[in-house]
Protein backbone atom coordinates (compact mmCIF):
# COMPACT_ATOMS: atom_id res chain seq x y z
CA UNK A 1 0.00 0.00 0.00
CA UNK A 2 1.44 3.32 -0.99
CA UNK A 3 1.14 6.15 1.54
CA UNK A 4 1.15 9.73 0.34
CA UNK A 5 4.03 11.86 1.69
CA UNK A 6 3.41 13.17 5.24
CA UNK A 7 2.62 16.88 5.41
CA UNK A 8 5.57 17.66 7.64
CA UNK A 9 8.22 16.28 9.90
CA UNK A 10 5.95 17.05 12.83
CA UNK A 11 2.96 15.11 11.53
CA UNK A 12 5.20 12.18 10.53
CA UNK A 13 6.70 11.95 13.98
CA UNK A 14 3.27 12.11 15.58
CA UNK A 15 1.93 9.26 13.41
CA UNK A 16 5.05 7.23 14.15
CA UNK A 17 4.53 7.71 17.85
CA UNK A 18 0.92 6.61 17.45
CA UNK A 19 1.89 3.35 15.69
CA UNK A 20 4.61 2.50 18.18
CA UNK A 21 2.33 3.09 21.13
CA UNK A 22 -0.31 0.85 19.60
CA UNK A 23 2.21 -1.96 19.21
CA UNK A 24 3.64 -1.49 22.68
CA UNK A 25 0.22 -1.55 24.24
CA UNK A 26 -0.56 -4.67 22.18
CA UNK A 27 -3.55 -2.93 20.72
CA UNK A 28 -2.89 -4.06 17.24
CA UNK A 29 -4.52 -6.75 15.20
CA UNK A 30 -2.01 -9.23 13.89
CA UNK A 31 -3.37 -8.97 10.33
CA UNK A 32 -2.67 -5.30 10.25
CA UNK A 33 0.78 -5.64 11.83
CA UNK A 34 2.62 -5.95 8.52
CA UNK A 35 0.77 -2.93 7.10
CA UNK A 36 1.60 -0.80 10.04
CA UNK A 37 5.23 -1.81 10.09
CA UNK A 38 5.43 -0.87 6.43
CA UNK A 39 3.93 2.53 7.19
CA UNK A 40 6.26 3.06 10.18
CA UNK A 41 9.28 2.26 8.07
CA UNK A 42 8.28 4.72 5.42
CA UNK A 43 7.72 7.40 8.07
CA UNK A 44 11.14 6.76 9.58
CA UNK A 45 12.68 7.04 6.18
CA UNK A 46 10.91 10.30 5.56
CA UNK A 47 11.92 11.83 8.91
CA UNK A 48 15.50 10.74 8.60
CA UNK A 49 15.67 12.18 5.12
CA UNK A 50 14.17 15.45 6.32
CA UNK A 51 16.68 15.73 9.13
CA UNK A 52 19.53 15.19 6.76
CA UNK A 53 18.29 17.77 4.27
CA UNK A 54 17.65 20.46 6.89
CA UNK A 55 20.94 19.72 8.60
CA UNK A 56 22.81 20.20 5.35
CA UNK A 57 21.03 23.47 4.64
CA UNK A 58 21.67 24.85 8.13
CA UNK A 59 25.31 23.91 8.07
CA UNK A 60 25.81 25.75 4.83
CA UNK A 61 23.94 28.81 6.15
CA UNK A 62 26.06 28.89 9.28
CA UNK A 63 29.16 28.49 7.18
CA UNK A 64 28.02 31.48 5.12
CA UNK A 65 27.51 33.53 8.24
CA UNK A 66 30.98 32.91 9.62
CA UNK A 67 32.70 33.45 6.27
CA UNK A 68 30.82 36.72 5.89
CA UNK A 69 32.15 37.83 9.23
CA UNK A 70 35.67 36.99 8.23
CA UNK B 1 26.17 154.41 87.77
CA UNK B 2 27.78 155.46 84.53
CA UNK B 3 31.11 155.96 86.19
CA UNK B 4 32.64 152.58 85.36
CA UNK B 5 31.84 152.60 81.67
CA UNK B 6 34.19 150.82 79.33
CA UNK B 7 34.25 150.35 75.59
CA UNK B 8 33.14 147.18 73.95
CA UNK B 9 36.64 146.45 72.86
CA UNK B 10 37.76 146.81 76.45
CA UNK B 11 35.02 144.48 77.64
CA UNK B 12 35.81 141.90 75.06
CA UNK B 13 39.45 142.25 75.90
CA UNK B 14 38.67 141.54 79.51
CA UNK B 15 36.76 138.46 78.49
CA UNK B 16 39.64 137.36 76.33
CA UNK B 17 42.22 137.79 79.02
CA UNK B 18 40.10 135.95 81.56
CA UNK B 19 39.57 133.13 79.21
CA UNK B 20 43.24 132.99 78.43
CA UNK B 21 44.18 132.79 82.06
CA UNK B 22 41.40 130.47 83.18
CA UNK B 23 41.50 128.07 80.31
CA UNK B 24 45.05 128.17 79.07
CA UNK B 25 45.31 124.47 78.32
CA UNK B 26 44.23 122.38 75.41
CA UNK B 27 41.27 120.14 75.81
CA UNK B 28 40.28 116.96 74.06
CA UNK B 29 36.66 117.43 73.18
CA UNK B 30 34.07 115.23 71.48
CA UNK B 31 31.83 117.01 69.04
CA UNK B 32 30.07 116.69 65.73
CA UNK B 33 31.34 118.49 62.65
CA UNK B 34 29.05 120.88 60.97
CA UNK B 35 29.56 123.28 58.08
CA UNK B 36 33.13 122.34 57.16
CA UNK B 37 34.73 124.76 54.70
CA UNK B 38 38.20 125.06 53.31
CA UNK B 39 39.41 128.03 51.31
CA UNK B 40 42.29 128.80 49.00
CA UNK B 41 44.58 129.61 51.82
CA UNK B 42 44.32 126.05 53.09
CA UNK B 43 42.71 126.98 56.37
CA UNK B 44 39.69 125.03 57.49
CA UNK B 45 36.75 126.86 58.99
CA UNK B 46 34.10 124.79 60.66
CA UNK B 47 31.48 124.56 63.28
CA UNK B 48 31.31 122.12 66.12
CA UNK B 49 27.91 121.10 67.45
CA UNK B 50 26.48 118.85 70.04
CA UNK B 51 23.00 117.50 69.54
CA UNK B 52 20.75 115.77 71.98
CA UNK B 53 20.91 112.00 71.36
CA UNK B 54 17.20 111.46 71.01
CA UNK B 55 15.62 114.72 70.06
CA UNK B 56 18.49 115.93 67.85
CA UNK B 57 17.96 119.39 69.18
CA UNK B 58 21.06 121.52 69.48
CA UNK B 59 22.68 121.59 72.86
CA UNK B 60 25.94 123.38 72.22
CA UNK B 61 27.75 125.06 69.40
CA UNK B 62 31.18 126.56 68.77
CA UNK B 63 33.04 127.85 65.78
CA UNK B 64 36.33 126.24 65.03
CA UNK B 65 39.41 126.85 62.94
CA UNK B 66 42.21 124.61 61.76
CA UNK B 67 45.17 126.59 60.43
CA UNK B 68 46.52 125.39 57.13
CA UNK B 69 49.80 124.08 58.54
CA UNK B 70 47.91 121.91 61.03
CA UNK B 71 45.15 121.01 58.62
CA UNK B 72 47.69 120.00 56.03
CA UNK B 73 48.94 117.37 58.45
CA UNK B 74 45.82 116.11 60.15
CA UNK B 75 43.58 115.97 57.11
CA UNK B 76 45.49 113.21 55.27
CA UNK B 77 46.20 111.46 58.54
CA UNK B 78 42.51 111.47 59.45
CA UNK B 79 41.34 110.44 56.01
CA UNK B 80 43.78 107.61 55.77
CA UNK B 81 42.85 106.14 59.09
CA UNK B 82 39.11 106.49 58.74
CA UNK B 83 38.75 106.10 55.00
CA UNK B 84 36.53 109.14 55.10
CA UNK B 85 36.99 112.71 54.04
CA UNK B 86 36.86 115.30 56.75
CA UNK B 87 33.26 116.40 56.34
CA UNK B 88 30.19 117.55 58.16
CA UNK B 89 28.26 115.05 60.10
CA UNK B 90 31.23 113.17 61.44
CA UNK B 91 31.75 112.77 65.14
CA UNK B 92 35.32 113.68 66.06
CA UNK B 93 37.65 113.86 69.00
CA UNK B 94 39.84 116.96 68.69
CA UNK B 95 42.38 118.68 70.78
CA UNK B 96 41.46 122.34 70.98
CA UNK B 97 42.42 125.51 72.68
CA UNK B 98 39.86 128.08 73.57
CA UNK B 99 39.99 131.53 72.02
CA UNK B 100 38.11 134.68 72.36
CA UNK B 101 38.60 137.54 69.95
CA UNK B 102 37.21 140.96 70.52
CA UNK B 103 35.83 141.08 67.04
CA UNK B 104 35.29 137.50 66.04
CA UNK B 105 34.14 136.18 69.39
CA UNK B 106 34.45 132.68 70.78
CA UNK B 107 36.19 130.04 68.79
CA UNK B 108 38.17 126.89 69.20
CA UNK B 109 41.51 126.30 67.52
CA UNK B 110 42.17 122.73 66.58
CA UNK B 111 45.64 121.34 67.16
CA UNK B 112 45.16 117.63 66.86
CA UNK B 113 42.64 114.93 66.16
CA UNK B 114 42.15 111.32 67.22
CA UNK B 115 40.73 109.48 64.23
CA UNK B 116 40.17 106.30 66.20
CA UNK B 117 37.32 108.00 68.00
CA UNK B 118 35.66 108.78 64.69
CA UNK B 119 36.35 105.28 63.54
CA UNK B 120 34.86 103.89 66.68
CA UNK B 121 31.83 106.04 66.20
CA UNK B 122 31.50 104.95 62.60
CA UNK B 123 31.71 101.34 63.65
CA UNK B 124 29.13 101.98 66.29
CA UNK B 125 26.76 103.59 63.81
CA UNK B 126 27.23 100.69 61.49
CA UNK B 127 26.53 98.18 64.21
CA UNK B 128 23.36 100.05 65.09
CA UNK B 129 22.10 99.82 61.54
CA UNK B 130 23.07 96.18 61.26
CA UNK B 131 21.32 95.37 64.51
CA UNK B 132 18.19 97.12 63.37
CA UNK B 133 18.16 95.23 60.08
CA UNK B 134 18.68 92.00 61.97
CA UNK B 135 15.76 92.69 64.24
CA UNK B 136 13.59 93.38 61.23
CA UNK B 137 14.66 90.02 59.80
CA UNK B 138 15.98 91.50 56.56
CA UNK B 139 19.70 91.51 57.20
CA UNK B 140 20.54 88.33 55.31
CA UNK B 141 17.85 88.37 52.63
CA UNK B 142 20.06 89.40 49.74
CA UNK B 143 22.80 87.04 50.89
CA UNK B 144 20.30 84.19 50.82
CA UNK B 145 19.40 84.86 47.21
CA UNK B 146 20.84 82.25 44.91
CA UNK B 147 22.92 83.82 42.22
CA UNK B 148 21.66 82.49 38.89
CA UNK B 149 23.89 79.92 37.22
CA UNK B 150 24.15 82.12 34.16
CA UNK B 151 24.95 85.59 35.46
CA UNK B 152 25.68 87.33 32.22
CA UNK B 153 23.34 90.31 32.13
CA UNK B 154 24.70 92.81 34.58
CA UNK B 155 23.21 96.07 35.82
CA UNK B 156 26.10 98.26 36.93
CA UNK B 157 25.62 101.08 39.41
CA UNK B 158 28.61 103.34 39.22
CA UNK B 159 29.78 106.74 38.29
CA UNK B 160 30.15 107.14 34.52
CA UNK B 161 33.34 109.03 34.97
CA UNK B 162 34.91 106.74 37.51
CA UNK B 163 37.82 104.61 36.33
CA UNK B 164 36.28 101.57 37.97
CA UNK B 165 33.44 101.27 35.49
CA UNK B 166 35.65 101.32 32.42
CA UNK B 167 38.01 98.73 33.83
CA UNK B 168 35.10 96.52 34.77
CA UNK B 169 33.56 96.68 31.31
CA UNK B 170 36.84 96.08 29.54
CA UNK B 171 37.60 93.04 31.61
CA UNK B 172 34.21 91.52 30.83
CA UNK B 173 34.38 92.33 27.14
CA UNK B 174 37.89 91.05 26.64
CA UNK B 175 37.87 87.95 28.83
CA UNK B 176 40.12 85.32 27.36
CA UNK B 177 37.45 82.63 27.09
CA UNK B 178 35.30 84.93 24.91
CA UNK B 179 32.37 84.43 27.23
CA UNK B 180 29.67 86.95 26.32
CA UNK B 181 28.47 89.44 28.93
CA UNK B 182 26.08 92.33 28.68
CA UNK B 183 26.63 95.22 31.08
CA UNK B 184 24.52 98.37 31.31
CA UNK B 185 25.32 101.40 33.38
CA UNK B 186 22.86 103.00 35.76
CA UNK B 187 24.76 106.10 36.84
CA UNK B 188 24.89 107.27 40.42
CA UNK B 189 27.06 109.54 42.50
CA UNK B 190 29.48 107.41 44.44
CA UNK B 191 30.65 109.83 47.11
CA UNK B 192 29.34 112.62 49.24
CA UNK B 193 25.83 113.01 50.47
CA UNK B 194 24.08 112.12 47.19
CA UNK B 195 25.12 108.48 47.41
CA UNK B 196 22.00 107.17 49.07
CA UNK B 197 19.54 109.01 46.86
CA UNK B 198 21.22 108.29 43.53
CA UNK B 199 21.88 104.63 44.25
CA UNK B 200 18.30 104.11 45.37
CA UNK B 201 17.11 105.75 42.16
CA UNK B 202 19.38 103.50 40.13
CA UNK B 203 18.05 100.41 41.94
CA UNK B 204 14.49 101.47 41.13
CA UNK B 205 15.37 102.07 37.50
CA UNK B 206 16.83 98.56 37.29
CA UNK B 207 13.70 97.03 38.75
CA UNK B 208 11.57 98.83 36.21
CA UNK B 209 13.35 96.90 33.48
CA UNK B 210 11.76 93.74 34.77
CA UNK B 211 13.61 90.60 33.76
CA UNK B 212 16.44 92.24 31.86
CA UNK B 213 19.19 91.55 34.35
CA UNK B 214 20.64 88.65 36.33
CA UNK B 215 22.66 90.56 38.90
CA UNK B 216 23.44 94.09 40.13
CA UNK B 217 27.00 95.26 40.60
CA UNK B 218 27.77 98.38 42.61
CA UNK B 219 31.32 99.51 41.96
CA UNK B 220 33.59 102.47 42.28
CA UNK B 221 37.32 102.94 41.99
CA UNK B 222 39.25 103.23 45.19
CA UNK B 223 40.76 106.62 45.81
CA UNK B 224 42.96 107.98 48.46
CA UNK B 225 40.22 110.10 49.82
CA UNK B 226 37.44 107.63 49.62
CA UNK B 227 34.40 109.01 51.29
CA UNK B 228 32.39 105.96 52.12
CA UNK B 229 30.09 107.43 54.72
CA UNK B 230 27.32 107.63 52.14
CA UNK B 231 27.22 103.84 51.98
CA UNK B 232 26.52 103.48 55.66
CA UNK B 233 22.93 104.62 55.72
CA UNK B 234 20.03 102.57 57.01
CA UNK B 235 17.79 103.28 54.04
CA UNK B 236 20.35 102.17 51.48
CA UNK B 237 21.19 99.04 53.42
CA UNK B 238 17.55 98.14 53.98
CA UNK B 239 16.72 98.58 50.30
CA UNK B 240 19.66 96.50 49.19
CA UNK B 241 19.01 93.78 51.75
CA UNK B 242 15.48 93.33 50.41
CA UNK B 243 16.38 93.77 46.77
CA UNK B 244 15.13 90.95 44.56
CA UNK B 245 18.33 90.62 42.54
CA UNK B 246 21.65 89.55 44.06
CA UNK B 247 23.92 92.56 44.63
CA UNK B 248 27.68 92.45 44.30
CA UNK B 249 29.61 95.32 45.89
CA UNK B 250 33.11 96.28 44.81
CA UNK B 251 33.46 99.69 46.32
CA UNK B 252 37.21 99.57 46.15
CA UNK B 253 38.67 99.72 49.59
CA UNK B 254 40.60 97.54 51.95
CA UNK B 255 38.93 98.59 55.15
CA UNK B 256 36.10 97.24 57.23
CA UNK B 257 32.97 96.60 55.31
CA UNK B 258 30.36 99.28 55.05
CA UNK B 259 26.81 98.31 55.91
CA UNK B 260 26.17 98.00 52.21
CA UNK B 261 28.95 95.44 51.98
CA UNK B 262 27.45 93.56 54.91
CA UNK B 263 24.00 93.17 53.34
CA UNK B 264 25.15 92.57 49.79
CA UNK B 265 25.01 89.06 48.38
CA UNK B 266 28.69 89.07 47.49
CA UNK B 267 31.38 91.50 48.47
CA UNK B 268 34.63 91.95 46.57
CA UNK B 269 37.37 94.46 47.05
CA UNK B 270 37.56 96.15 43.69
CA UNK B 271 35.70 96.50 40.39
CA UNK B 272 38.37 94.26 38.84
CA UNK B 273 37.64 91.61 41.43
CA UNK B 274 33.93 91.90 40.63
CA UNK B 275 34.60 91.25 36.95
CA UNK B 276 36.84 88.31 37.85
CA UNK B 277 34.17 86.88 40.08
CA UNK B 278 31.58 86.95 37.31
CA UNK B 279 33.97 85.55 34.72
CA UNK B 280 35.10 82.74 37.01
CA UNK B 281 31.50 81.70 37.63
CA UNK B 282 30.85 81.39 33.92
CA UNK B 283 34.09 79.49 33.37
CA UNK B 284 32.93 77.00 36.00
CA UNK B 285 29.60 76.62 34.20
CA UNK B 286 31.32 75.93 30.89
CA UNK B 287 33.59 73.48 32.67
CA UNK B 288 30.61 71.65 34.13
CA UNK B 289 28.98 71.39 30.72
CA UNK B 290 32.14 70.02 29.21
CA UNK B 291 32.39 67.42 31.92
CA UNK B 292 28.80 66.37 31.49
CA UNK B 293 29.42 65.99 27.78
CA UNK B 294 32.38 63.71 28.44
CA UNK B 295 30.43 61.63 30.92
CA UNK B 296 27.51 61.31 28.53
CA UNK B 297 29.86 60.23 25.81
CA UNK B 298 31.54 57.63 28.00
CA UNK B 299 28.32 56.17 29.30
CA UNK B 300 26.84 55.93 25.83
CA UNK B 301 29.92 54.16 24.54
CA UNK B 302 29.80 51.79 27.49
CA UNK B 303 26.15 50.95 26.94
CA UNK B 304 26.65 50.39 23.24
CA UNK B 305 29.70 48.18 23.79
CA UNK B 306 27.87 46.06 26.34
CA UNK B 307 25.01 45.57 23.94
CA UNK B 308 27.36 44.66 21.14
CA UNK B 309 28.97 42.03 23.31
CA UNK B 310 25.63 40.63 24.29
CA UNK B 311 24.62 40.44 20.67
CA UNK B 312 27.82 38.70 19.66
CA UNK B 313 27.59 36.11 22.38
CA UNK B 314 24.02 35.33 21.36
CA UNK B 315 25.07 34.99 17.74
CA UNK B 316 27.96 32.76 18.70
CA UNK B 317 25.59 30.42 20.46
CA UNK B 318 23.35 29.86 17.44
CA UNK B 319 25.42 27.17 15.68
CA UNK B 320 25.88 25.17 18.88
CA UNK B 321 22.24 25.35 19.78
CA UNK B 322 21.12 24.42 16.30
CA UNK B 323 23.38 21.38 16.20
CA UNK B 324 22.27 20.16 19.58
CA UNK B 325 18.65 20.43 18.46
CA UNK B 326 19.51 18.24 15.53
CA UNK B 327 21.28 15.68 17.61
CA UNK B 328 18.33 15.50 19.94
CA UNK B 329 15.98 14.94 17.07
CA UNK B 330 18.15 12.23 15.54
CA UNK B 331 18.32 10.46 18.85
CA UNK B 332 14.62 10.64 19.12
CA UNK B 333 14.18 9.08 15.74
CA UNK B 334 16.65 6.34 16.66
CA UNK B 335 14.81 5.61 19.83
CA UNK B 336 11.58 5.36 17.90
CA UNK B 337 13.15 2.94 15.48
CA UNK B 338 14.31 0.65 18.26
CA UNK B 339 10.97 0.95 20.02
CA UNK B 340 9.29 -0.09 16.83
CA UNK B 341 11.55 -3.06 16.43
CA UNK B 342 11.37 -4.06 20.05
CA UNK B 343 7.64 -3.49 20.29
CA UNK B 344 6.97 -5.59 17.20
CA UNK B 345 9.17 -8.39 18.44
CA UNK B 346 7.47 -8.45 21.78
CA UNK B 347 4.07 -8.44 20.16
CA UNK B 348 4.89 -11.33 17.87
CA UNK B 349 6.62 -13.35 20.57
CA UNK B 350 3.63 -12.92 22.82
CA UNK B 351 1.25 -13.97 20.11
CA UNK B 352 3.37 -17.00 19.33
CA UNK B 353 3.52 -17.88 23.00
CA UNK B 354 -0.27 -17.63 23.32
CA UNK B 355 -0.65 -19.70 20.19
CA UNK B 356 1.72 -22.35 21.54
CA UNK B 357 -0.26 -22.57 24.72
CA UNK B 358 -3.45 -23.13 22.82
CA UNK B 359 -1.81 -25.73 20.62
CA UNK B 360 -0.66 -27.55 23.69
CA UNK B 361 -4.13 -27.50 25.14
CA UNK B 362 -5.58 -28.64 21.89
CA UNK B 363 -3.08 -31.39 21.76
CA UNK B 364 -3.78 -32.55 25.27
CA UNK B 365 -7.51 -33.02 24.62
CA UNK B 366 -7.00 -34.49 21.20
CA UNK B 367 -8.04 -38.22 21.04
CA UNK B 368 -5.17 -39.00 18.72
CA UNK B 369 -2.69 -38.86 21.58
CA UNK B 370 -4.80 -41.26 23.55
CA UNK B 371 -5.10 -43.58 20.61
CA UNK B 372 -1.27 -43.57 20.28
CA UNK B 373 -1.10 -44.93 23.77
CA UNK B 374 -2.89 -48.16 22.71
CA UNK B 375 -6.42 -47.14 23.30
CA UNK B 376 -9.00 -47.84 20.55
CA UNK B 377 -12.31 -46.34 19.63
CA UNK B 378 -14.98 -49.02 19.52
CA UNK B 379 -17.57 -48.37 16.86
CA UNK B 380 -20.70 -50.46 16.24
CA UNK B 381 -22.93 -49.68 13.34
CA UNK B 382 -21.34 -46.31 12.97
CA UNK B 383 -21.72 -45.24 16.58
CA UNK B 384 -19.10 -45.17 19.33
CA UNK B 385 -19.65 -47.85 21.94
CA UNK B 386 -18.76 -46.85 25.47
CA UNK B 387 -20.46 -49.60 27.49
CA UNK B 388 -20.46 -53.47 27.36
CA UNK B 389 -24.15 -53.43 27.85
CA UNK B 390 -24.69 -52.04 24.39
CA UNK B 391 -22.90 -54.98 22.78
CA UNK B 392 -24.21 -58.52 22.20
CA UNK B 393 -22.29 -61.68 21.46
CA UNK B 394 -21.42 -62.33 17.82
CA UNK B 395 -21.77 -58.51 17.02
CA UNK B 396 -19.36 -57.07 14.51
CA UNK B 397 -17.26 -54.30 16.03
CA UNK B 398 -14.90 -51.84 14.32
CA UNK B 399 -11.81 -51.01 16.38
CA UNK B 400 -10.34 -47.71 15.31
CA UNK B 401 -6.67 -47.39 16.24
CA UNK B 402 -4.36 -44.47 15.69
CA UNK B 403 -3.11 -45.73 12.41
CA UNK B 404 -6.09 -47.78 11.04
CA UNK B 405 -9.10 -49.97 11.79
CA UNK B 406 -9.71 -53.56 12.87
CA UNK B 407 -12.98 -55.46 12.31
CA UNK B 408 -13.67 -58.00 15.12
CA UNK B 409 -16.45 -60.22 16.44
CA UNK B 410 -17.44 -60.38 20.09
CA UNK B 411 -16.56 -63.77 21.52
CA UNK B 412 -17.69 -63.25 24.99
CA UNK B 413 -18.18 -60.26 27.36
CA UNK B 414 -17.34 -59.53 30.99
CA UNK B 415 -18.89 -56.66 32.94
CA UNK B 416 -16.95 -54.90 35.73
CA UNK B 417 -18.56 -55.07 39.08
CA UNK B 418 -18.33 -51.84 41.05
CA UNK B 419 -16.76 -52.22 44.37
Amino acid sequence: MKHKSPASYGTAISRLEEIILAIEEQNLEIDLLATYIKEANSLIKFCSGKLDAVNKEIESLLEEETTEKE
Amino acid sequence: MTENKISLVELNSLVRRSLESCLPDTYWVQAELSDVRTNATGHCYLEFVQKDERSSSMLAKARGIIWSNVFGLIKPYFEELTGQTFHSGLKVLVEVSVNFHELYGYSLTVHNIDPTYTLGDMVQQRQKIIKQLENEGVLTLNKELEMPILAQRIAVISSATAAGYDDFCNQLKNNKWEIPFYAELFPAIMQGDQVEKTILNALDAILERGDDFDVVVIIRGGGASSDLSGFDTYLLAASCAQYPLPIITGIGHERDDTVLDVVANTRVKTPTAAAEFLIDRMVAVYGQLKELKIRLNRSSVRVIRAEQQRFHSICAQIPAITRSVFLDERHRLERMRSRLKHGTQVLLTRQKHDLDKIALQVKSVSPFEILKKGYALVISEGKIVSSVDNVSLKDELVLRLGDGELVTTVKYKIKNHEA
